[in-house]
């Protein structure tokens, strides 16, 4: 119901006074005819989506409704009924506001949704199909608008006032996201005679703008009225407010970003804890992936929100880290580019910021894992086994990629073989000091474009692999790497192979490529799980084999088990290539577990840790009686949950109920916790620290006091470390070459691990290891003693070079690891095309009679092989 | 000429206003407000909406209308009106009467045009 104010009912008596004597000279009855325009303005009104009825309404509605009827004297009187009217309705709007308003943003947003133009050069306007809705409602609210107008139907003016509102807010904030386009716009408009696009939300605005004002004017021609129109205001704050509900959390996550890299600590925890509780996973990782300098300097409201402040994509990754505790490449990477039909090939134009560095770095969307094959030969009586993984990765992008890959490998393990397939032929790497290998693959990859791959290491039992080009269009390239490693031996008996996995990659595994796997000895082998299957492909030999899917590699499910004699405690091998040329034997060693005298427990508090706080705690139940035992906590600032002491079992029960109600989150800092862990480890000869912890994606502080720590004190608390999930650990990498660190096998869940490590530290706990000892002469042969292969010679030259950096003679270790082919932390691996650009490097690559291969021959069967060679060749000639 | 014209289709209108009134409501009942907006649209009869509510009052006082109030949901009450017995009975008689003068016109006119062919 239409209120009516004081004042327009005083001018409708008004109006009534002035006709009344016209009304009744017409037979009319004068009351009744105020009853009926009271009504017939009540409904004008309402079709107006007035609320009230004021004095200037009145008059406007009555100037409408036009003059009273006959004069009495009975004459024609024009105003009783008008002159024709000009047969056309109310003057037409300008066809320019049809085509700025209408036409204009139909063809822009038809020209986006079909090419992804701007999304592919500039920043993306359809974010999402409700961007699209609302950016197609400009024309359509317009179109509406101006129809009426043409046709005169009044009676739709209120949402029309709603609709022309709602378009008002749209093209106003397009038009501030596109103003740092709207002057080189303009100037290729004036210039070259195209370039409209950027300027259509200025130009639809301006024509919404008079579209809103015709309608307002609408009906009110020829008087000096104005009335607002109804529902216009509340249209315009509804696109407002869709807009923000659609940006607010890129927003929000954006301003956070800016603010959780600030140089001041407490707006960075500020920027974390926004990030944490309302951030927007999506856009923190599309900012690890770099989103153009264009892009960033042209979205005006991250620029406002921001304050200005510019996110580097290694700032992005570390505050991922840091809010989702997880690596940002962990997932796949984001759709960075929108552009569709003819401009989609921009989208591949994604900076691979990492390559030809020492990071993997981003995933790219195209590289992914094309075939995955690992062959692998144990020899019980040495408890070793040789692996190669061979590797196809398939590049389906326009451009050239490189492929990054961390791998973890067996405890223990080294890689001594690597080749590249080059044309259709394998060729054999060239191993040399990590520096000199490196600088040549740089070279020739990033610079010639070449085909290289390099190897070196990553941390303890890691590698960091890279090759390119991988070529584009679908190309392919082939590597394989060869591992020695020593077999995990639980007892004299019987040990277990594992196999190597990624850790971190930037290409893809599609879901149904298998890893195929194959492995087999002279003696026997089983299988863990039903995962593998074991056979035996001729006499004497059996082997295992299965299809697993990636995350199955990690997993225990994979391990297989090797089964021994246990009387061969010896083993020996030829060395012909150490300077000292001789004799490497081999021995298995079985002694008494090494209790620590304190154990420093550090727990990561990362949010990855979640789930496995409770089970660290269950597991604490099984540590020796006695045990001298603190615990930290890596959370923002370490966290002593307690301190250095023995305990009683009541003691450690409440400790094991605070460990598992500590709250975790984001991704956090373990060094400062190390670093407080091993000085209270160190006060105790014998100290070691269990550091259980999740993945470490990213270095948020220096690892140098660590390192330092170590370096000056060699006999310094050693770290038992678990990581929980597959991942990338910067910290270890930082620490590559120091002895002190052990790694428990992360293919144990960790409740197991934990309570076998506990266990094995009980009185009768027992270990095996392998020891090494170089010998002019061969050993006296007996029942304990077998020849093996030469990877035993490898296994000690991998070790040897370790004691020699820890000496620090790094000349010799990196002769030693050359001679001996091995990839360690002072030695790499790479393979170049062509024997110039070896030569360019001063670089030898392997003699492919030298390096190992699956079977590995023995030295009497090389020397039957040089033989029939010898004895061959004269016939060949006369052939 | 053309005060003249326009002076005679003032006459002409003004003659036919309450025969459109009636033809308006000879099927169903209308209110004033829609009635209005539906005469005002007639193209050729140039009627203003302000000489209507006085037309629509004194057909029902000389009960040629009759009127009923009800209420509405949308707005304001509606008057709506309906034509009487007499109306009826009017309409009809000024129906007849158009037709007469449209067939005497139309001979006039079809005499013009057969004497000039």
């Amino acid at each position: 119901m239409i209120a009516w104010t004081p004042a327009a009912r005083q001018e409708l008596r008004r109006h009534a006074e002035r006709t009344r004597h016209t009304i009744e000279a017409a037979g009319a009855d004068p009351a009744e005819v105020l009853e009926d325009l009271e009504r017939h303005l009540a409904q004008e009104a309402t079709a107006a989506g007035l609320a009230a009825m004021t004095e200037e309404d009145v008059r406007r509605f009555l100037a409408r409704l036009g003059p009273p009827p006959a004069s009495p004297d009975g004459r024609a009187d024009p105003g009783v009924v008008t002159p024709l009217p000009d047969s056309r309705p109310a003057p037409a709007p300008s066809a320019w506001l049809a085509v700025g308003g209408v036409l204009l943003p139909l063809i822009t947003l038809a020209a986006e949704l079909i090419t992804g133009m701007c999304a592919a050069t500039f920043l993306d306007p359809l974010g999402t199909w409700w961007h699209v809705l609302l950016v197609g409602c400009v024309p359509l609210a317009n179109g509406l608008a101006l129809h009426a107008l043409r046709t005169g139907r009044l009676q739709d003016r209120r949402w029309l006032g709603w609709a022309t509102g709602l378009a008002f807010g749209i093209t106003l904030f397009y038009s501030i996201l596109f103003t740092p386009l709207a002057l080189p716009g303009l100037l290729a408009v004036i210039f070259y005679g195209f370039g409209l696009l950027p300027l259509t939300p200025l130009i639809a605005l301006v024509c919404t703008v008079f579209i809103a004002g015709a309608l307002r004017r609408w009906g009110t021609e020829g008087t000096r009225v104005s009335p607002p129109l109804a529902g216009y205001w509340r249209g315009a704050a509804l696109a407002w407010l869709a807009l923000v509900i659609l940006e607010a959390p890129i927003w929000i996550t954006r301003a956070s970003l800016a603010l959780a890299v600030s140089d001041d600590a407490r707006e960075q925890q500020r920027g974390l804890a926004w990030l944490r509780w309302l951030g927007r996973e999506d856009t923190l990782l599309r900012e690890c992936y770099g989103r153009t300098r264009g892009t960033e300097s042209l979205d005006l409201v991250y620029w406002l929100a921001s304050g200005g402040r510019s996110v580097s994509s290694d700032q992005a990754r570390e505050i991922y880290y840091r809010v989702t505790g997880r690596p940002f490449n962990a997932v796949p990477a984001p759709k960075v580019r929108s552009a569709r039909g003819v401009f989609a090939e921009l989208n591949e134009w994604t900076w691979d910021a990492d390559q030809g560095g020492e990071r993997v770095g981003g995933r790219l969307r195209d590289l992914a894992l094309h075939s995955s094959r690992l062959d692998a030969v144990v020899e019980p009586d040495a408890a070793l086994a040789y692996l190669e993984w061979t590797i196809e990765f398939r590049n389906s992008s326009r451009i050239q990629r490189e492929a990054r890959a961390q791998i973890q490998l067996p405890a223990g393990g080294v890689v001594s073989r690597l080749t590249l397939w080059v044309n259709g032929e394998e060729r054999e790497a060239a191993f040399a000091g990590r520096a000199q290998t490196r600088q040549a693959y740089q070279q020739v990859a990033i610079r010639q474009r070449r085909d290289p791959v390099l190897v070196t290491t990553s941390g303890p039992d890691r590698i960091l692999m890279q090759c390119f080009p991988v070529p584009p269009d679908g190309g392919v390239m082939r590597v394989r790497i060869g591992i020695t490693a020593p077999l995990s031996l639980s007892s004299l008996a019987a040990g277990e192979l594992a196999w190597p996995r990624f850790l971190e990659r930037n290409f893809n595994i599609p879901e149904p490529l298998r890893h195929t796997l194959w492995v087999e000895t002279k003696g026997r082998l089983e299988a863990l799980s039903s995962t593998l299957h074991t056979e035996q492909p001729k006499p004497g030999v059996t082997a295992v084999r299965g299809l697993v899917r990636d995350p199955e590699l990690s997993s225990r499910t994979t391990l297989v088990r090797v089964h021994r004699d246990p009387v061969v405690r010896r083993v020996w091998s030829t060395d012909a290539r150490s300077s000292n040329a001789g004799f490497v034997q081999g021995t298995l060693v079985e002694t008494q577990a090494s209790i620590p005298a304190r154990l420093v427990l550090v727990v990561d508090g990362s949010r990855e840790m979640r789930p496995h706080l409770q089970t660290i705690a269950t597991a604490l139940a099984a540590l020796p009686e006695g045990l001298e035992l603190a615990v930290i906590v890596a959370a923002d600032e370490p966290v002593t949950l307690a301190a250095p002491a023995s305990r009683n079992a009541d003691d450690l029960a409440a400790l094991r109920r605070r460990l598992a109600q500590m709250s975790a989150r984001g991704g956090q800092d373990n060094l400062p916790a190390l670093m407080t862990a091993w000085d209270l480890a160190a006060q105790r000869p014998g100290g070691a620290i269990l550091w259980v912890h999740a993945t470490q994606p990213v270095l948020l502080s220096s690892a140098e006091p660590l390192r330092q720590a170590y370096e000056r004190r060699r006999d310094g608390p050693r770290i038992i470390e678990f990581q929980v999930a597959t991942g990338p650990n910067r910290i270890l990498e930082q620490l590559d070459g120091v002895d002190a660190i052990q790694t428990l096998s992360a293919r144990e869940n960790l409740a197991d691990e934990l309570t076998r490590l506990f266990k094995a530290w009980q009185a009768e706990g027992r270990e095996v290891r392998l020891t090494f000892e170089h010998l002019d002469a061969s050993p006296a042969a007996d029942d304990q003693t077998r020849e093996a292969s030469a990877h035993l010679v490898r296994l000690w030259a991998a070790e040897q070079v370790r004691w020699l950096q820890a000496a620090r003679r790094a000349d010799d270790a990196i002769a030693l690891a050359a001679s001996h082919q091995l990839v360690t932390p002072l030695s790499g691996a790479v393979v170049l095309e062509t024997a110039q650009q070896y030569a360019q490097h001063g670089l030898t690559p392997a003699d492919p009679t030298t390096v190992p291969a699956i079977p590995e021959p023995g030295t009497r069967t090389l020397l039957a092989l040089g033989l029939a060679a010898l004895l061959l060749r004269p016939r060949q000639r006369a052939g | 000429m053309n005060d003249y014209f326009d002076n005679w289709t003032v006459q002409v209108r003004k003659g036919l206003l309450d025969l459109c009134v009636l033809r308006a409501l000879a099927d169903r009942e209308r209110y004033g407000y829609e009635l209005v907006k539906h005469l005002v649209d007639l193209p050729g009869l140039g009627v203003t909406e302000g000489t209507l509510y006085p037309l629509l009052s004194r057909l029902r006082l000389q009960g040629v209308v009759s009127t009923r109030l009800e209420e509405s949901p949308e707005g304001p009450a509606r008057k709506y009106y309906a034509l009487t017995t007499d109306g009826r009975t009017v309409l009809a008689l000024m129906q007849d009467y158009m037709d007469q003068l449209n067939a005497g016109a139309g001979m006039l006119r079809r005499r013009q045009t057969g004497g000039r062919s």
